[in-house]
């Protein structure tokens, strides 16, 4: 199971349904909008893969649908984002807190800077039922953090319940996360770069092993990351933005065959694919750099790297729109790829 | 770019590494390495973090001392010599950073940065050092008006053709490069690829590309070093690195590489598993033996010398074996490749994971 691509349950209600999202930043400069009205669906044994370089906007979407933006420093600017049905943007704190660990949780790229440092590892884990099940009795916890443990393939749980995160290798520690994440059997997991810090081997283990658990639980999952690889080999879906917008959302062999935005081929081309033969024609370079969310280009935001702008590109932001099966924010995209 | 580039037997090679040890107390980074690379040639250095093989550009280019072994340039010995004896020869080595920010002095222009090498080695009155500047500025793609901006002004990318410049300063013959587009975005990471494919061009340059990305020292490279905990296990020219891996460690990386091809997904893969073990105990026989899907008790104590083959490659394999009409095999061939669906076998499949 865990080598092939991952099979799509189709028509399912979708566990989240994001309408709308849009986050604000406090700046210097102002008040910037980094995700602009953004949609998104996640259903139940999916995986959506928002993608995106940095300043894209990805993060922060995930750290908006958790409610974990900075305080003063972001704050969510409109949107509906229903879990099951419930708004998770318009929630109490308190229900907030209560929903965060239990139907969605989320985990990040340095696992190290997610767990304590001194409380072993056994504690930290018991502490999530503490929260959310405070039914269970203490050997229950325990019984129930080493069955977590053995679920994320840790060997030696009764001796990992005891050590400190540093005794935990980069990959181990990742593990502890996702089990701390899946403690309480969310719906929804929000996976922010999760392999970025690791190193290729590792990372492939821990990749392997989210798609294993998607399959036993039935988990939807929201993976972010820059790494297209990692995409191709895992996602269902894959969402592109740039500078806080969607720009392109197709099924992954659909986006990765036909990719219609002219960032999307930018991206894609802009990789060097051994596969492809041992020549070494230039990469295809994107000219320039994204541009500062507070001086965004007139009409899309794209337009000023773009290969083939026409002028129409620089007077009105392109809409998203069906193209095919793809949604494309380009007036100038086709059904098909252009020359 | 052929498989297998004949070079006349001229003379030595532009940077010859011999029995290369550097220990930082306990930790033996990097335990015995050896190579060369020849003049215009790419030599690329593939390995996960704590392989040894950023200690190994460092200790090249003399930026600590060995702790074993010697490095020659054009034949000579430059390591461990004084400063003063090797400078002239010095100048010919130039290193590129990882993180072009940590590497600039943040309180100088960007022309006060790039030309620092020329005036620390003397060269040319102000004026030729500015019209210099410029020039190296132009070569790299930076706008003229650089010159009297700080590095904060400037993107990740802006930054790196900085320290480009600034490598280039002194017209080296071999520019060591340290993970030079690991912290950049993809569209940003292409151009600074171009640059240098183009730079080694015009200028006949060398490099040393180090790297944990396969897919980018394939791109560069002509010849691929594959390292493990501070040994080479294999050395081979780019395309056989990635259609016929010999080493089943070279074999795992490549299929821990996610490709960007989702019809790719169905390929068989070789796991992994675990973590590369401390460099401060490495183990007994091949270091390898404790996440080697193929290994035998010989490997567990004896380690494996890096022979090299008939065919130009070479490996550090007991098991790699050479057939009649000289062809090498690696073990991983004949389908023996670990299902991947072992990562969702019970826990005790899992050897070696933490320590």
């Amino acid at each position: 199971m865990a080598a092939s691509a991952p099979s799509l349950v189709p028509d399912a209600t979708p566990v989240l349904a994001v309408e709308g999202l849009t986050t604000c930043l406090n700046t210097r400069a102002g008040k910037v909008t980094v995700v602009d009205g953004l949609d998104l669906t996640v259903r139940a044994g999916e995986t959506l893969a928002i993608v995106g370089e940095s300043g894209s906007g990805k993060s922060m979407t995930a750290l908006s649908l958790m409610r974990l933006l900075p305080d003063g420093v972001a704050f969510n600017a409109g949107g509906a984002a229903r879990l099951n049905g419930r708004d998770l943007l318009s929630l109490s704190e308190r229900d907030m807190r209560r929903l965060r660990g239990a139907d969605i949780s989320m985990i990040f790229q340095e696992p190290m800077t997610s767990l304590n440092p001194v409380m072993r590892i056994g504690r930290q884990l018991m502490e999530v039922f503490e929260e959310h099940r405070p039914e269970l009795s203490a050997q229950q916890r325990r019984e129930k953090a080493t069955d977590l443990l053995k679920l994320v393939r840790i060997p030696d749980p009764a001796r990992v319940l005891d050590d400190l995160p540093h005794h935990l290798s980069g990959g181990m520690r990742q593990r502890v996360m996702i089990a701390m994440a899946l403690a309480c059997e969310p719906k929804l997991l929000i996976a922010d770069e999760p392999t970025t810090a690791l190193d290729a081997t590792v990372q492939a283990q821990i990749l392997d092993l989210l798609r294993t658990l998607q399959a036993e639980l039935g988990l939807a999952i929201v993976l972010i990351t820059h790494n297209l690889g990692v995409v191709a080999q895992n996602a269902h879906r894959v969402l592109v933005m740039y500078a806080g917008r969607k720009v392109e959302e197709a099924p992954v062999a659909e986006l990765f065959r036909t990719p219609r935005h002219p960032y999307t081929r930018g991206l894609l081309r802009a990789l060097p694919n051994p596969d492809a033969g041992g020549g070494r024609e230039p990469l295809m370079e994107i000219p320039g750099i994204v541009p500062a969310l507070s001086a965004l280009p007139k009409g899309c935001a794209f337009q000023p790297r773009c290969p083939v702008a026409i002028d129409a590109c620089a007077q009105t932001r392109p809409a998203l729109r069906d193209v095919g099966p793809a949604k494309v924010a380009c007036i100038l995209a086709t059904e098909g790829v252009p020359a | 770019m052929n498989a297998q580039p004949i070079f006349p037997e001229a003379g030595p090679p532009l940077l010859e590494v011999r029995d290369l040890v550097k220990h930082h107390g306990r930790v033996r980074a990097v335990d015995g390495v050896s190579f060369a690379i020849k003049a215009g040639e790419t030599v690329g250095l593939v390995g996960e973090s704590g392989c040894g093989k950023s200690t190994l550009g460092r200790a090249i280019m003399g930026l600590a001392p060995l702790t074993g072994g010697e490095v020659r340039l054009d034949g000579q010995v430059i390591s461990d010599l004084p400063y003063a004896q090797v400078r002239p020869l010095r100048k010919r080595m130039q290193m590129v950073f990882q993180d072009p920010y940590a590497s600039l002095n943040p309180r100088r222009t960007v022309g006060t940065i790039i030309e620092e090498p020329l005036k620390v080695h003397g060269l040319g009155s102000a004026k030729a050092r500015r019209a210099q500047v410029l020039e190296l500025m132009a070569r790299v793609g930076l706008p003229a008006d650089a010159a009297s901006r700080f590095p904060h002004e400037f993107s990740g990318g802006q930054r790196q053709r900085v320290g480009i410049a600034r490598a280039l300063a002194l017209n080296p013959a071999l520019i060591v490069a340290d993970e030079p587009v690991s912290a950049l975005d993809v569209s940003v990471q292409a151009q600074v690829i171009n640059l240098m494919v183009r730079l080694q061009k015009e200028m006949g340059l060398s490099y040393l590309f180090i790297s944990h990305d396969l897919a980018v020292v394939h791109y560069i490279a002509d010849r691929i070093l594959v390292m493990y905990l501070g040994k080479i296990v294999e050395m081979s020219d780019r395309d056989r690195v990635w259609k016929q891996p010999l080493h089943p460690y070279t074999a795992g990386l490549l299929a821990a590489h996610p490709s960007p091809d989702p019809e790719s997904a169905h390929a068989p893969r070789l796991r992994i598993e675990g973590d590369m073990p401390s460099p401060t105990a490495p183990p007994p026989g091949c270091r390898f033996h404790t996440r080697c899907p193929f290994k035998v008790e010989l490997c567990t104590t004896e380690e494996p010398a890096l022979r090299p083959l008939p065919d130009g490659r070479t490996v550090a394999c007991h098991l790699v074996t050479v057939a009649a009409d000289g062809t090498a095999h690696s073990p991983t061939e004949g389908g023996e490749v670990i299902p991947a669906s072992r990562a969702s076998e019970p826990a005790s499949a899992f050897p070696l994971s933490h320590s």
